[in-house]
């Protein structure tokens, strides 16, 4: 079977390439059998991606060790469901997966929209994205190579990643990694058929808000997974593993907003293209240096087959990308920003500090290569290099959110703004001033929760506003709110960013922690919270692994409040220890409890207490961006028809 | 139409200056210096500062008492002892892949390490 998988790559290779040339010369030469000969490839590419895949779903269902990435992923006692994950769990089946997505988000591109040059040219750039994967796929990350000996059982999936979120974590990413290569090929194909306006535009912000909105769900169930499973307290470390996630949902997140002024105000016209080469450059490069190991060592980079392809890819898209820019300048001029205190002007800057920051997040990941490559001395950049910049950039943009809305289109009435902005000002000063004296003398927590109150009520007001001013002629509130989805759904968002934010400044300006070794009946004590060891237990955890833990009582100011029982799981098969958290989740705080370790005396138990304010609001207003996302993504359809009802 | 254009410049370069100097402030504060366990060994004029090491951690060297953690990391050719003091992380183990950071500190010998990570290895799938 193996050896079909194997086949049916190489069988879909040679369909892209054929595919992308017929595109190529058929639109050259005017030729529309040639063209319909080239949709052809379309849907048989989607067809022979799920039969490769289907394949490799198969070696990993009837336990196929034979096929070696599945002896490298898998075992047979690993339960069903992972079987079926364990197929993105390493670099050839995640390659494979994502090529599966892109061929179905073509052929849905495809169906949605074939007519036209623009829909022709774009189409031939997925096609031959989808050549470049499957040349990685045929030659260095082959997932179906075979043993040359019989191998009885797998090596089985990291413990560490035997977990809920890690089903649905490299998927959700996969999504946005992949669909954002459609935004990057309808601006190639608006730049070759010289089309500065028309529908490609919206096409492409709705591609663009489907991308956007999966990778931000995939970073978030990253986030969410690091916080519960790898029990270091914090939900991101700067690792340049997250970096990569990070860097194409800034760009992205830029992309989105300028797309919002090019489809209205026809501004920012070849800023927007480029954004959608970056964002889709960003996705590869998160490829690459995930597989490549060019962070942990240059060294690696000669050795990796895949990183050379990575890079000769980048160059060719990269380079015939700026040609097209250069060449096409003129004619996707945009118009200019007419006034400082514009709603243009906002979106400008929001975009520039969102590129400053993808900028330092690039330089910080890249810190290490290019260090040793200019003066030949490695140098990395380490957390406290983010930790002193991320605060000022992000408080900046959280104030770019709040003042935003408040600003008009082309030009804004000053005395009005400034009338505007008053009381939320007065409001969030009185509200941080109280923060800053009742709770805890700190500065960089205090300006945090300034803005993030002023930003949180400028939002809300503008919302509350135009839908009581709505109102007053009557009608359904939530026709009002459909009629007009992209706006409030984009407002709903920025309400989810600055819950985040309180989450992010919370639990990094505000948390303690204490750690004590505590023999049974002895306690700690951190704050108002207690902990008392109630003495050690034994647990059977499935067929594969066995846990030891502790039994903690936990009491907030003298009251009950339940048992915590962190706990460290021994795997057999992988000799190896894995620490299970106990974590007490609150609106106002987290008591996150690790198991460090168990001297061995008695039921002495060494424990980590950590105090995490406001943590879960960093999930919560995860969750509200989302809804938010997805009430601007609403199809525009159901929308017409509500006018026709009306 | 020029003027609006110059205005518009200007407040960019003030912009990126005011960040640019926010990057420069802070780039040289947060230097880490990565070292193989060979370089740091031979390289006396790391002595006190912060270097990023890593390697495997040698087994049987590993010891803990009072929540401080003392174990041996190598590149294969030298060892250097790291000394660490929080909770170690779980895919820490003996021959585990290990990113150290901290200050090498003269006296001792010693990596003060400040943070441990132990390599997740599904995510850097290694080259054969």
């Amino acid at each position: 079977m193996a050896k079909l998988g194997e086949l049916t790559i190489w069988l879909s290779l040679a369909v892209a390439i054929t595919a992308t040339a017929l595109f190529l010369y058929g639109l050259k030469t005017k030729n529309s059998k040639l063209v319909k000969a080239g949709h052809a490839g379309v849907w048989a590419l989607f067809v022979l991606s799920g039969i490769a895949s289907l394949i490799l779903l198969r070696a990993f269902l009837i336990n196929d060790f034979s096929v070696l990435y599945v002896f490298g992923y898998s075992s047979k006692d690993l339960p069903l469901l992972y079987k079926v994950t364990a197929f993105w769990g390493g670099q050839e089946g995640s390659l494979l997966f994502w090529q599966l997505l892109l061929s179905l988000f073509t052929f849905m591109f495809f169906l949605t929209g074939r007519k036209g040059k623009l829909a022709q040219y774009a189409l031939t750039i997925l096609i031959a994205a989808q050549a470049f994967f499957l040349l990685l796929l045929a030659l260095p990350a082959n997932p179906f190579k075979t043993a040359p000996m019989v191998l009885s059982d797998g090596m089985g999936l990291n413990p560490l990643l035997l977990h809920l979120q890690m089903v649905f974590h490299p998927p959700t990413l996969f999504i946005g990694y992949a669909a954002f290569t459609i935004p990057f090929a309808l601006s190639i194909a608006a730049l070759i058929t010289n089309q500065p306006e028309g529908p490609w535009v919206s096409r492409c912000k709705r591609w663009t808000l489907f991308a956007w909105l999966f990778l931000g769900i995939g970073i978030f169930l990253g986030s969410l997974w690091a916080y519960d499973e790898l029990a270091f307290g914090g939900f991101w470390a700067w690792d340049p593993v997250e970096n990569a996630s990070l860097l194409p949902w800034l760009t992205g997140t830029a992309l989105l907003h300028s797309l919002a002024v090019y489809e209205k105000r026809r501004m920012f016209k070849i800023w927007t293209l480029i954004l959608a080469m970056t964002t889709f450059l960003m996705c590869i490069l998160g490829t690459f240096i995930t597989r490549s190991g060019i962070i942990e060592s240059v060294h690696a980079f000669g050795e990796s087959s895949i990183a050379a392809y990575f890079f000769w890819f980048m160059m060719l898209f990269t380079l015939g990308f700026i040609f097209l820019v250069i060449y096409r300048r003129k004619d996707f001029k945009g118009e200019e920003i007419h006034s400082l205190i514009s709603k243009d002007y906002g979106f400008y800057l929001n975009n520039l500090t969102l590129l400053f920051f993808t900028a330092i997040v690039t330089i910080g990941t890249f810190y290490p290569v290019i260090t040793e490559l200019l003066i030949n001395n490695q140098i990395s950049l380490g957390p406290s290099f983010y930790n002193k910049i991320v605060p000022p950039l992000g408080y900046i943009y959280l104030f770019f959110i709040g003042t935003c809305p408040l600003l008009g289109w082309k030009t804004t009435n000053t005395v009005r703004l400034i009338k505007k902005i008053i009381l939320p000002l007065v409001i969030s000063l009185v509200g941080a001033l109280s923060i800053f004296f009742y709770w805890e003398k700190n500065l960089w927590g205090s300006t945090g929760f300034f803005i993030c109150i002023f930003a949180g009520f400028t939002t809300l007001e503008v919302i509350y506003r135009e839908i009581s001013a709505g109102m007053k002629y009557g009608g359904n509130l939530w026709h009002k709110i459909k009629a007009n989805r992209i706006r409030y759904g984009g407002l709903i968002g920025h309400i989810g960013i600055v819950v985040i934010f309180v989450g992010l400044i919370g639990s990094s300006f505000y948390s303690v922690q204490k750690e004590a070794t505590l023999n049974k009946g002895e306690s700690l004590k951190i704050k108002d919270v207690v902990v008392e060891n109630e003495g050690l237990f034994e647990k059977e955890e499935g067929v594969s692994a066995d846990a030891v833990g502790v039994n903690l009582a936990l009491k907030i100011d003298g009251k009950d409040k339940g048992t915590l029982s962190p706990k460290l799981v021994y795997h057999y098969k992988q000799e190896q220890w894995t620490s299970k958290v106990s974590i007490k989740s609150g609106v106002l705080r987290d008591i996150f409890v690790v198991l460090a370790e168990l001297p061995g005396q008695g039921e002495s138990a060494r424990i980590q207490v950590k105090l995490n304010p406001f943590i879960s609001w960093l999930w919560t207003g995860a969750i509200v961006l989302f809804v938010g996302t997805m009430l601007s993504f609403w199809p525009e359809k159901s929308r017409a028809k509500l006018s026709e009802v009306n | 139409m020029k003027a609006r254009r110059r205005r518009v410049v200007i407040t960019s370069a003030i912009i990126i200056v005011f960040f640019g100097i926010l990057v420069y402030t802070t780039v040289g504060s947060s230097f880490l210096y990565y070292r193989t366990p060979s370089e740091i060994i031979a390289d006396e004029s790391l002595h006190g500062k912060s270097v990023k090491v890593s390697g495997k951690v040698v087994d049987g060297t590993i010891e803990s008492s009072e929540g401080t953690h003392r174990f041996k990391v190598t590149d294969g050719k030298e060892s250097v002892l790291v000394v660490y003091s929080d909770v170690l992380p779980s895919a820490f183990k003996a021959d585990a892949d290990v990113i150290v950071e901290g200050v090498y500190e003269s006296g001792s010998g010693a990596i003060k390490a400040e943070s441990l990570l132990a390599k997740c290895p599904s995510k850097y799938t290694s080259q054969e």
